[in-house]
């Protein structure tokens, strides 16, 4: 856990990821509205061209200076390529699924990439040894995925 | 097969954030969330080249207000996740987003009025006692690191 953090900050950071969280459906939500009108390839440029948008706007009003990326691994810098196939994957599987079901199987994609990575301690991440209890909650959650599918 | 792409967006989304997280410890939040959307669109762009028509576009006119959000959702997304996961542990975010996401899909669901089989429900109940048992078990073993270190 973290230790240089008073509660209050953290509690803060928890708010805050739970807020996220709610942001990411609702992100899926906007996605899958724009991509029903214009298609998905459309669907995706534009949302990509608002959000660079946002983020020059932000760049401009926080005044932060461009940094150099010598040096820094390509993985790191290709984070808006993965950031890609997720909107896409996350478009055709709203509009077929519906979000409970999307957001479910996403889950535990999600639980199993990070419980890969925080095992390995992936991209520099800190490791946490994976716990063989864990297999109970990834079982329990494959069982669901498989009812979902089946049912 | 759609089933597939729901649960490759699971490792995409995760992997990405790590990505932004380890991107924005170099180069700041800022620049980095610009980097992020400067490969994506490129990404992007090449999959419409390769995939789209140009007659998509008068979809716009008839397309309600909220679709255009998207980019800015996104945007705190990115920036709000790297500014957590830099100070809380990648599960304990995870965690507490699931709990958001979740309830942000059943006022969806239940608003475009879409029904579940009591199977389906089932599974869904199963997947959700797999998220929390999951996490309850990387909590206790990363306190107990952190008080032993």
């Amino acid at each position: 856990m973290v230790l240089y953090l008073n509660k209050e900050e953290v509690i803060m950071y928890k708010i805050l990821a739970l807020f996220t969280g709610s942001a990411i459906t609702l992100l899926v939500l906007s996605n899958a509205i724009m991509s029903a009108s214009v298609g998905n390839p459309l669907a995706i440029v534009l949302n990509h061209v608002i959000g660079l948008f946002c983020a020059v706007i932000l760049l401009v009003s926080t005044a932060t200076k461009p940094k150099s990326l010598k040096n820094i691994n390509i993985v790191y810098l290709l984070s808006g390529v993965t950031g890609f196939f997720t909107v896409l994957f996350a478009n055709i599987s709203f509009m077929e699924l519906g979000a409970t079901i999307t957001l479910m199987i996403m889950m535990t994609g999600q639980i199993i990439a990070s419980s890969t990575i925080d095992h390995f301690g992936i991209l520099g991440m800190e490791k946490y040894p994976f716990s063989k209890y864990k297999l109970l909650g990834i079982f329990l959650m494959l069982l669901g995925v498989s009812l979902i599918i089946l049912g | 097969m759609v089933y597939v792409f729901a649960l490759l967006m699971g490792f995409t989304s995760i992997f990405s954030m790590v990505q932004n997280s380890a991107l924005s410890k170099k180069i700041g939040l800022v620049n980095s969330s610009l980097l992020n959307y400067v490969t994506g669109l490129i990404t992007a762009t090449i999959f419409f080249v390769l995939t789209g028509k140009l007659s998509d576009f008068s979809g716009l006119s008839t397309m309600h207000f909220f679709g255009y959000l998207g980019g800015a959702i996104g945007l705190f997304i990115v920036f709000s996740s790297g500014f957590i996961v830099k100070n809380v542990s990648v599960i304990i975010t995870s965690m507490l987003m699931y709990t958001g996401q979740m309830i942000t899909s059943f006022v969806i669901d239940y608003f475009r009025g879409i029904n579940f089989s009591p199977v389906k429900i089932l599974g869904i109940i199963l997947v959700i006692i797999g998220i929390y048992v999951n996490n309850y078990i990387d909590f206790r073993s990363k306190n107990k690191d952190a008080k032993a270190s």
